[in-house]
């Protein structure tokens, strides 16, 4: 008995010299978690950078949070409500200003200056996105223009050019009805959207007026310059030059009828360019929006952001993920380039070189973006509340164009419900 | 005394057997059921501390068109799918009962639907109601009619929301008839052959007072699953056209998780609740007049 208690202590002794050093390690180690969103595809360039960034910070680990983009925000705030916010996080910039608003994020101009973050080497245009009030709560992800998509096929086929750069409204028309023909179940189309409401502000841009004004505290698309176009919108949509918008509940049927050669030009996100850029034999090009009658810095420019938890207790480790993450020049963006995740974010050749593939549409992305950046690009004057106003005015412009209502009704008679919500939003 | 120790013992053991569930109800179900009647008195951003407004909430439902929208949508949703629904699970169950040939391949076709995800079910329906491309308005091309516009026209979306749900609940529904049609006693058919009955006073005065509990069963399930709806019409139509197939579970996850409105989401989830006890309520009161156990 005596002999196996001797035993069970010198196991025990040699567990403890064994075991006692690797916790030490491990607790040198500070672990933060770092959430984004994404599909199947786009999981395996995360984990590369994340193997990356630990190798050369051996004393961080990164646990990922990956989540599927529609549940991802209602996810991270659950997260965020439950106390469990992540350090680092991404986010959409259609929920920037709500999640400012709550105070999730953290300031980070301080780490910016303090570790001279090269900011101008950003798209500026891009890197609105990531600012609050003048200050920097993130680092701007995925950074590009909403480009208009051009089927190279339905072009050629009708022996039309395809247009330049500074095209114009009266362009855009005339190519759209030279474009749209047939009858029935043959019929083509020349453009094709589902004209929900943001989509329309590069046209409503053009002349001169915009969702809110300058302050973002007046909503202004009840105004004469943005009802005309909305309506003349929903006239080419009734005259069937475009087809019903209501056709299109999803951006996948709206692609399906792009590479079945059954709409010439529409409006495609750098994510949308990737799943045509998967069809076999597809060829297409993409262009700024065309200009309109006063501005012609009409080609929506938009930005997500990475940023970090306001409540975090890993500051440090968070930020020193987040600049190999998102910081010009550092390993991040080059591993985002090489898997042609999204384009680069920072203005720089060699990036360009390594995500555009010259042999695979669309050829001319790198100088479309840069002229969308340096000329042609409109940030979206994003707000709180900036979705709650969409759900609201969605379903009147649908009303609009399926001609149950004009243009100017529909805008008068949601202009109180809308001024209700920036009121709330912004009190809040 | 051994037998009220014996009793003690095996009501323990029940209310140990019981304890998972009971733990699982009061953690998943009992506290989030108080927590968003609490919440629906505040106003809370689902990050910030909560913020007490009383009833402002409630004040604020009326006034609300898309509420009044979403509420008629669903009620709209509920009277034609619900009693669809039952019908068309009454009749086949009916025909299925008939023990012709195949029906056990029958049986198995009509319930598939039922477990299939209702994503998959969505986006394959979506196809189908397509306008330019779509199986359905292929089939009535070949009649010349149409093309129409399954999705997209505000009187028709609803139409098609509902084919969608049907195809898709009927199979279930069918079961529970059968089971209910099985357990038909058929000492009964006979005595009432041998009174002179024929096939439709046998089906009216035999089969469907038998079969009562299983519609009763049925029709409660099914009201209040079509209150419920909510992942078809997100899939199917985002709400749209206009806002034509908005329903109200649809704009609770609004107002929760797009708009950071908790407050007056649970607020809209207890009309929800309300809604369909009354109507429970009502029906298990009716159910005494017609239900036969």
């Amino acid at each position: 008995m005596y002999r196996k208690w001797v035993l069970f202590f010198i196991l025990a002794v040699i567990m403890m010299i064994l075991v006692l050093p690797v916790m030490s390690a491990a607790s040198d180690v500070t672990t933060i978690q770092y959430a984004f969103w994404g599909n199947p595809a786009s999981l395996g360039v995360e984990s590369d950078i994340i193997a990356e960034f630990e190798k050369a910070y051996p004393h961080i680990k990164v646990e990922p949070i990956a989540v599927g983009y529609n549940d991802y925000h209602t996810k991270l705030l659950t997260l965020i409500a439950g106390g469990q916010a992540p350090d680092v996080m991404r986010l959409d910039s259609f929920y920037f200003a709500d999640f400012m608003r709550v105070k999730a994020l953290k300031d980070i101009t301080k780490l910016v200056k303090r570790d001279h973050i090269n900011v101008k080497a950003y798209y500026q245009a891009g890197l609105v996105d990531s600012m609050y009030k003048g200050r920097y709560y993130g680092l701007p992800w995925s950074t590009a223009p909403y480009y208009m998509v051009i089927n190279l096929k339905m072009f050629k086929d009708a022996g039309i050019a395809v247009p330049q750069n500074d095209w114009k409204w009266n362009d855009f028309i005339k190519i759209s009805k030279a474009l749209t023909k047939g009858k029935g179940i043959e019929r083509q189309y020349g453009f094709a959207d589902d004209f929900q409401m943001f989509h329309l502000l590069p046209w409503i841009w053009g002349e001169g007026g915009d969702i809110f004004d300058k302050s973002r505290t007046k909503f202004t698309l009840n105004n004469k310059a943005a009802v005309n176009r909305i309506q003349q919108l929903a006239d080419l949509c009734k005259q069937d030059v475009f087809p019903d918008p209501a056709q299109f509940p999803t951006a996948e049927v709206l692609n399906r009828w792009m590479v079945n050669n059954k709409v010439a030009m529409r409006i495609g996100s750098a994510l949308e360019l990737i799943s045509l850029q998967n069809v076999k034999d597809f060829e297409f090009e993409v262009l700024p929006f065309p200009g309109g009658s006063v501005s012609a810095s009409t080609t929506i420019f938009k930005s997500n952001t990475v940023g970090i938890s306001a409540s975090t207790k890993k500051a440090e480790a968070a930020w020193t993920f987040l600049k190999f993450l998102r910081a010009p020049g550092t390993r991040g963006e080059v591993l985002y380039m090489q898997a042609r995740r999204m384009p680069p974010t920072v203005d720089n050749p060699e990036l360009w070189k390594i995500f555009a593939d010259p042999t695979k549409s669309p050829r001319k992305i790198a100088e479309v973006t840069q002229v969308c950046a340096s000329k042609y690009g409109h940030a979206l004057p994003l707000r709180t509340g900036w979705l709650e106003i969409q759900g609201l005015l969605n379903p009147e412009i649908q009303m609009v164009f399926a001609g149950q209502k004009s243009a100017s009704e529909a805008m008068k008679e949601i202009a109180p419900k809308v001024n209700e919500v920036m009121e709330r939003t912004e009190k809040q | 005394m051994k037998a009220k120790t014996t009793k003690f013992g095996e009501a323990v053991a029940g209310y140990l057997f019981l304890m998972p569930s009971f733990v699982g109800f009061i953690i998943f179900t009992g506290f989030p059921v108080i927590g968003s009647l609490l919440l629906s008195f505040s106003d809370w951003n689902m990050i910030t501390p909560p913020v007490a407004v009383g009833l402002s909430n409630y004040q604020k439902l009326p006034s609300d068109p898309l509420l009044m929208q979403s509420l008629s949508n669903t009620a709209y949703f509920s009277l034609l799918s619900v009693p669809l629904n039952i019908l068309l699970a009454l009749l086949l169950a009916i025909l299925i009962n008939n023990k012709l040939r195949g029906t056990n391949f029958l049986k198995a076709a009509y319930f598939l639907p039922t477990i299939y995800s209702t994503v998959a079910v969505a986006l394959i329906w979506q196809w189908i109601y397509d306008y330019r491309t779509g199986l359905l308005n292929y089939f009535f091309g070949l009649i010349h009619l149409g093309p129409y516009p399954w999705l997209t026209s505000t009187k028709l979306a609803m139409i098609s929301v509902v084919g969608v749900a049907v195809w898709r609940g009927v199979g279930y529904n069918m079961l529970i008839f059968l089971a209910g049609l099985q357990g038909v006693s058929v000492d009964l058919y006979e005595a009432a052959r041998i009174d002179g009955t024929n096939q439709w006073q046998m089906f009216w005065h035999v089969t469907v007072p038998m079969i009562s509990p299983s519609t009763f069963f049925v029709t409660i399930t099914s009201i209040i699953n079509s209150f419920q709806v909510f992942d078809i019409t997100t899939v199917l139509t985002a709400g749209g056209p206009g806002n034509a197939t908005n329903t109200l579970v649809m704009l609770i996850y609004q107002h929760a998780f797009q708009f950071f409105r908790m407050g007056y989401a649970s607020a809209i989830a207890y009309v929800l609740f309300g809604i369909v006890l009354v109507l429970t309520l009502i029906q298990t009161t009716l159910s005494k007049r017609w239900v036969h156990y």
